[in-house]
């Protein structure tokens, strides 16, 4: 009889520690989102005239959330920063924290890209000289300014936080104990219509996954995935019959993902040139 | 037969002169007492026996013309007992208590509060966690339990879900936020999802009373919220009434169809921060003043005013954030 109480237990135990772990509480966050946050940043998240002549950003935009750790965001919140004021003294750490879950519900995450990811960096690198040149001419055209800059998200394996990926900082020992044997790939974040859209590369370039709510992308995705790579050769146009306008778009992304992922691998490579064989 | 029906007759007469007089609210129908005048006892009442004719004090002239057109409200005279009025600023209500509930589990010392103390669905119950851990022996208080990783599993009438609880910065001192979906009796668990840290459970009766294996106790906060006596309650600070005004926008906005009673209430709290600028920025008073009174007015009419609006304010009165709002919505820094 113990002995039943006691597998019941374990298998109710069980089902409890199965329940997804969720980092605040999501209607409290509405309610806050909806009294300090949307007459600036909009109910969807995209910016009002006057949150756009305040310099706003598009809260939608899972680069700007994802490039930022949770206590960066609580941080921002409650104490504001020069570019953005706390919403009065109104605000909790709590209340802080149901607030950043809720502005990363619902956007794409590293998680969703690559589910075994335990941390991950960003970098924002900017395309110049031979890069820029490779890029344009894959594209066939020229890039605007503003596409000249992408952030890099370089993912990585190992033990995973229940909390999610971690980020890491931009800081030369905390960047030196991730090894690149652990490496998982690069995400890069764009748009494509209204709404976003998250490409995975894997570490030797090629697309390993695509994730947007577009039908038009699903409808390209086999022109898209395991093409490309690290060779220039290997790096050509998306073609598809079905959705001809989408794979262009994709081919856009994926010109200036290839050469910034190329950039984050290179700083990479130097960080680790001087490492140990065993280590290496 | 003539004399017996003359002496019928004088006997019937004498009958009829006989009987009593009717109650004097019967003969005719007298006019209200004049507003200000004291109540007459009904002249059948026992009351005390008047004093003699020539001690006798003369009645009040009023009371013996015919009653006089009310006079105004100005002059009325004052009642003897105030009547009941509500407090004019709803923050004045005491907040709910709270409720306290002390756990252990082998080492492991939980002391639990949330507030409020009778959690409702589809209320915010913030709850908060003081976690120790005293050794077999060891004497004094508990030590605080600092950097644990715990999670608050919830299970019971609503879907079952775990909250990753915060560390509130206090040393051994966590913190969740929990809206119950439904009503009924939740089983909440607070355990580590990793490394070492209690395993407690515990009971919460949403929109029931508490059950009594909780073995907890209601707290009634200890903050002085109403004064004895309406003169000396405190005004509220302009940041309790905007706290106020923020939930009942929050709730108005959520209905489908704002309620009057509401929006006027708001309106009065509104009307409350009139002429309350902050001190730095009373050059702006009126501007502060005529963005007040803009949304009062708009809420008089039975309309809840726009986040838009609410933000012109904010962002020069309140953040600092902008000095000019004469081109608005367009504002620069």
């Amino acid at each position: 009889m113990r002995a039943l109480f006691a597998l019941l237990l374990t298998a109710a135990a069980g089902a409890t520690a199965a329940e997804p772990l969720l980092a605040g509480d999501p209607r409290n966050a509405r309610d806050l989102y909806k009294l300090h946050c949307a007459a600036c940043h909009g109910e969807t998240g995209e910016p009002t005239a006057v949150g756009k002549s305040l310099g706003a950003p598009l809260l939608k935009d899972p680069a700007l959330i994802t490039s930022r750790s949770d206590d960066q965001l609580v941080a921002m919140l409650l104490r504001g920063t020069p570019t953005h004021p706390a919403p009065g003294t109104a605000l909790t750490l709590l209340d802080a924290s149901d607030l950043v879950a809720f502005l990363r519900g619902g956007l794409p995450s590293v998680s969703d890209l690559f589910p075994d990811a335990a941390a991950y960096t960003v970098k924002a690198y900017t395309l110049q000289g031979p890069a820029l040149v490779r890029a344009e001419a894959l594209v066939d055209g020229e890039l605007k300014p503003e596409e000249r800059t992408l952030t890099v998200f370089s993912v990585y394996s190992g033990e995973q936080p229940p909390t999610g990926p971690r980020l890491v900082p931009q800081d030369p020992v905390l960047l030196d104990e991730l090894s690149p044997k652990t490496k998982r790939g690069y995400i890069v974040f764009g748009w494509m219509g209204a709404g976003p859209i998250a490409m995975a590369l894997a570490p030797d370039l090629s697309v390993a996954r695509l994730l947007s709510q577009d039908p038009l992308v699903a409808k390209a995705a086999p022109a898209v995935v395991g093409k490309g790579g690290r060779e220039v050769g290997r790096r050509k146009p998306f073609v598809s019959k079905s959705a001809p306008d989408a794979a262009k778009a994709l081919t856009r992304l994926y010109a200036r993902a290839a050469e910034a992922a190329a950039m984050a691998a290179r700083e990479e490579s130097d960080r680790h040139l001087f490492d140990a064989p065993e280590k290496k | 037969m003539n004399r017996r029906s003359a002496w019928l007759a004088f006997l019937l007469a004498a009958a009829i002169r006989a009987q009593p007089a009717p109650p004097p609210e019967m003969k005719q129908p007298q006019p209200p007492p004049p507003p200000g005048a004291k109540p007459q006892p009904p002249p059948d009442a026992k009351q005390p026996q008047p004093p003699p004719a020539a001690a006798q004090p003369q009645p009040p002239p009023a009371m013996k013309q015919p009653p006089a057109p009310p006079p105004p409200a100005q002059t009325q005279a004052a009642p003897e007992i105030a009547p009941l009025v509500s407090p004019d600023i709803a923050p004045l209500v005491p907040p709910p208590p709270e409720y306290t509930l002390s756990l252990k589990q082998d080492e492991w010392r939980v002391h639990l509060t949330f507030r409020p103390g009778n959690p409702e669905p589809g209320k915010l119950v913030v709850l908060a966690f003081d976690v120790g851990r005293q050794k077999e022996g060891d004497a004094g208080e508990p030590q605080p339990f600092n950097d644990g990783k715990l999670a608050l599993a919830v299970s019971g009438p609503g879907p079952r879900a775990r909250y990753l609880v915060r560390a509130l910065g206090d040393a051994g001192v966590y913190g969740v936020h929990w809206t119950p979906s439904a009503r009924g009796l939740w089983t909440l668990t607070l355990a580590p999802y990793k490394e070492a840290g209690p395993n407690v459970s515990f009971q919460v009766g949403v929109g029931v009373a508490m059950p009594a294996s909780a073995q907890g106790r209601m707290v009634q906060s200890s903050r002085v919220v109403v004064t004895a006596g309406r003169a000396e309650a405190p005004a509220p600070s302009v940041k309790q009434l905007m706290a106020e005004l923020g939930k009942r926008w929050l709730d108005q906005s959520a209905a489908p169809k704002p309620d009057p009673a509401e929006l006027k209430a708001m309106a009065k709290l509104l009307k409350a921060v009139q002429g309350r600028v902050p001190r730095e920025l009373a050059a702006g008073a009126a501007e502060f003043d005529g963005l007040a009174a803009r949304e009062t007015a708009q809420l008089e009419m039975g309309g809840l005013p726009e986040p838009q609006s609410c933000l012109q304010c904010h962002l020069k009165f309140r953040d600092g954030w902008v000095k000019d709002l004469s081109k608005w919505p367009e504002v620069k820094r």
